[in-house]
């Protein structure tokens, strides 16, 4: 195929056009969040009268007021934050704003755009590249590890009041929305298959459920006749909760957990990181030595 | 067209755009330092240079020394000085040692309005290194203070250093929508938009229409 020049550079500036059609469209669903003293935020309708914002940008929580893309100023509630996740959901009286829908998945070297709203100067941007996608496992240590599955990261820059806006591609489709919190000095985006059902549950219940077990452990080195390779320290249970999942499920205090479906557990983080990624009633197979001896409890992962 | 496609034809178009641009971009030389130029007329009789008044302050005489993309040298006199809002005009008459066919003046952007998320790309001297590239997208439109007083800026991510002050910000069509001015944008990278520089100039004879489509 033979294409001249003029054509290329056609392209070129479609191109740039349709990035800044993308930027206006999305534009239409962000909003400029008031929730600190100095530099506002941004945050997204995601169902009707609703936003999504970075949690921890809201340093008060009464006094929020948000800014329409048409200059409105409107007085907004706090209906649920979860710092753990960095999500908080506002609600706010005749929003009229239409919500960000249409969503596609990150892959890696995806070129993608910044969106956001950060105060009177109206929307901002930056363009870079989809860099990396996290997953929960491989950063157990990471506060978010468990509760969110997926984090995008990506070099666009975040500008200041830049969290709670939209990681979008060219096209308009959506990635996730931006936070500066989950990643230290890089920019972060909450997939919005991630983000959306635990916004709902901020919404209808004002936090975000969390699985439990109902055991107070603590970390033992293992007696050197159970002790291998990749099995040197476990937790020993020191309490059951009384009608916790734990005590329905058969655990005993002087019980060691070693391991939780198969995996080994060696803190209590590892234990942490194993509930927090299961669903609500999710059976777990824990390893326990009891009495020395090697078994399994299961137990169904309850809520609180 | 297939995807392949799509992408090499975008990167041709970016390398022509950019071959294109290159040399309505010159570097300016004083005895204190250096920065970049738009070269916005290139007449046979003379040669006119958009640059910021920061770069020129210095210059001995007003004269200062103007460097092409092909290295030809050339002297210019500084013809308008606006600190105010950081702009000058350089003026180079009856450029005898300069071949006017080899620069080409670059199309002044003052119909449409930048949009932000737009393809933008930024073409100077970085720390006197000639003619480096670097590309972003439209960030803001905001204010800035330029000598006491507030002038609309164009606010971009890309990447600028000390020298690229005075250089273009270009838009996908290879016109100047903005001259970069590092000093009054502080940590971010912020351009005078062409409206502000064609009126301070006053640049009557701006392009109408760009006129990359050749090629």
């Amino acid at each position: 195929m033979v294409v001249s020049m003029s054509d290329a550079q056609t392209l070129l500036e479609q191109f740039s056009q349709q990035m800044a059609d993308a930027v206006e469209q999305v534009g239409r669903s962000i909003v400029t969040v008031y929730g600190r003293r100095r530099q506002p935020s941004s945050g997204f309708a995601f169902a009707q009268n609703l936003v999504l914002t970075a949690s921890h940008a809201l340093e008060r929580t009464r006094d929020l007021r948000i800014g329409t893309p048409d200059g409105r100023k409107l007085a907004a509630e706090l209906v649920g934050r979860d710092d753990l996740t960095d999500l908080a959901v506002l609600r706010v009286g005749q929003l009229d704003v239409p919500t960000a829908s249409q969503t596609a998945a990150a892959r890696v070297g995806q070129m993608a755009l910044a969106v956001a709203r950060p105060g009177e100067d109206g929307l901002m941007a930056s363009l870079g590249v989809v860099s990396k996608l996290l997953r929960s496992p491989a950063m157990s240590r990471a506060r978010w590890a468990g509760r969110l599955d997926r984090v995008i990261q990506t070099d666009a820059i975040p500008y200041p009041g830049f969290s709670g806006g939209l990681l979008i591609l060219p096209s308009g489709a959506v990635l996730g929305m931006l936070t500066s919190s989950l990643l230290p000095g890089i920019a972060a985006a909450i997939p919005l298959d991630v983000a959306l059902p635990l916004a709902q549950d901020l919404a209808h219940h004002g936090y975000l459920k969390r699985g439990y077990l109902g055991v107070l452990t603590q970390q033992v080195v293992l007696p050197a006749a159970q002790r291998t390779e990749s099995r040197q320290r476990g937790l020993l249970v020191v309490r059951v909760e009384d009608n916790s999942p734990a005590e329905q499920g058969g655990m005993m205090v002087g019980d060691v957990i070693v391991s939780v479906d198969e995996r080994p557990v060696n803190d209590a983080d590892d234990l942490l990181a194993a509930v927090s990624a299961a669903s609500i009633g999710q059976p777990l197979r824990l390893g326990v030595l009891r009495g020395g001896v090697y078994s399994t409890v299961t137990v169904a992962v309850g809520e609180r | 067209m297939n995807a392949v496609h799509v992408v090499t034809h975008l990167e041709d178009g970016l390398a022509a755009l950019l071959a294109y641009a290159c040399r309505g971009v010159v570097q300016v030389r004083t005895a204190s330092g250096f920065g970049t130029g738009v070269v916005w007329r290139a007449d046979p009789e003379v040669v006119e240079v958009v640059t910021n008044a920061h770069v020129v302050r210095e210059a001995r005489q007003g004269v200062v020394q103007v460097v092409t993309h092909d290295r030809q040298q050339e002297v210019a006199r500084v013809a308008i000085f606006k600190p105010e809002v950081d702009l000058a005009l350089l003026r180079i008459e009856h450029p005898h040692e300069l071949d006017a066919q080899a620069v080409l003046a670059l199309p002044f952007d003052t119909d449409g309005r930048p949009r932000v998320g737009e393809l933008v790309f930024a073409i100077g001297n970085p720390r006197g290194e000639p003619h480096v590239i670097t590309m972003g997208v439209l960030s803001a439109w905001s204010e800035a203070l330029a000598g006491g007083r507030r002038i609309p800026v164009l606010r971009s991510d890309v990447l600028l250093a000390p020298g690229n002050s005075g250089g273009p910000l270009l838009n996908a069509r290879g016109s100047v929508i903005g001259i970069n001015a590092l000093i009054v944008g502080g940590d971010q990278s912020v351009s005078i938009p062409a409206t502000v520089v064609c009126e301070a100039l006053d640049l009557r004879r701006w392009h109408t229409k760009p006129t990359m489509r050749a090629a």
